[in-house]
């Protein structure tokens, strides 16, 4: 059996271009203290492993391995309980099999996914927006199970697949900061 | 299959740094007096470019294609 893990940061910045989130396929899972690299010739530390399920009588859950180059970090310093403490924070992701096609969180319900739609992608040279060839089919909402303090409120997990024949429309969208 | 459509966006979008400079962006907005929020951060893919994340503002005064800031290079023509 293996286990769905997602590794993402609990700091705000500090990360180098060359490193980011991912997800794992694992049987086995992370422990506090683990160490791992988040993309980069550096290793990051787990800090705590918080499990999301459907429902509490469902077996389809999500690890996220939360991660930071502190070797201990107490909750309430984790970037979003310490910068904005009073905002539930949600964390969306858009995968397909092995594929971590998107990722980021959720402030307001503006964001949720949709099944049935594109999923959007923003070209970082040209500034612009587009449809990417894929496509939501379903989304489970999950809540933490087994967590006293959760970092995340919900985790929106939109299952995606492949839609090769969408033809991608690009509009130019504001300057970077 | 819905395509994204670019055109009914609604919400504003701005390329960052991190997290962090997400937060300092919406305060630097209300600071203007716009009536918006950080609405979404997504993660870009781990390239080789320093912005990493894409903060996305909702709200009466978010527009998407908006000219909020002069650009080095605007400044100097």
């Amino acid at each position: 059996m293996t286990h769905l893990v997602f590794f993402n940061y609990v700091q705000g910045s500090g990360y180098l271009t060359n490193e980011g989130p991912h997800i794992a396929y694992l049987t086995h899972l992370p422990q506090a203290g683990d160490a791992v690299s988040m993309g980069g010739a550096r290793l990051w530390n787990v800090l705590a492993v918080d499990c999301y399920a459907t429902s509490p009588e469902q077996s389809a859950s999500i690890y996220i391995a939360h991660v930071s180059r502190e070797a201990e970090l107490p909750r309430s310093a984790w970037f979003w309980n310490q910068s904005a403490p009073q905002r539930p924070v949600d964390l969306k992701l858009c995968i397909a099999d092995g594929l971590l096609l998107s990722s980021g969180i959720l402030l307001s319900e503006s964001g949720q996914p949709i099944a049935g739609t594109l999923l959007p992608e923003y070209n970082v040279e040209s500034h612009t927006i587009s449809s990417r060839p894929w496509g939501i089919a379903r989304v489970e909402v999950m809540a933490p199970s087994d967590v006293a303090k959760p970092y995340y409120r919900n985790v929106y997990l939109a299952r995606c697949v492949s839609v090769p024949e969408s033809q991608t429309e690009t509009f130019a969208v504001a300057q970077t900061v | 299959m819905a395509k994204f459509d670019p055109l009914k966006e609604t919400r504003e979008w701005h390329a960052a740094v991190d997290d962090d400079a997400c937060l300092n962006l919406e305060k630097s907005l209300k600071a203007q007096g716009l009536k918006l929020w950080l609405a979404e951060i997504v993660t870009l893919p781990a390239t080789s470019s320093v912005f990493r994340v894409v903060a996305i503002f909702d709200g009466p005064d978010a527009a998407l294609g908006t000219q909020r800031f002069q650009s080095l290079g605007n400044n100097n023509s």
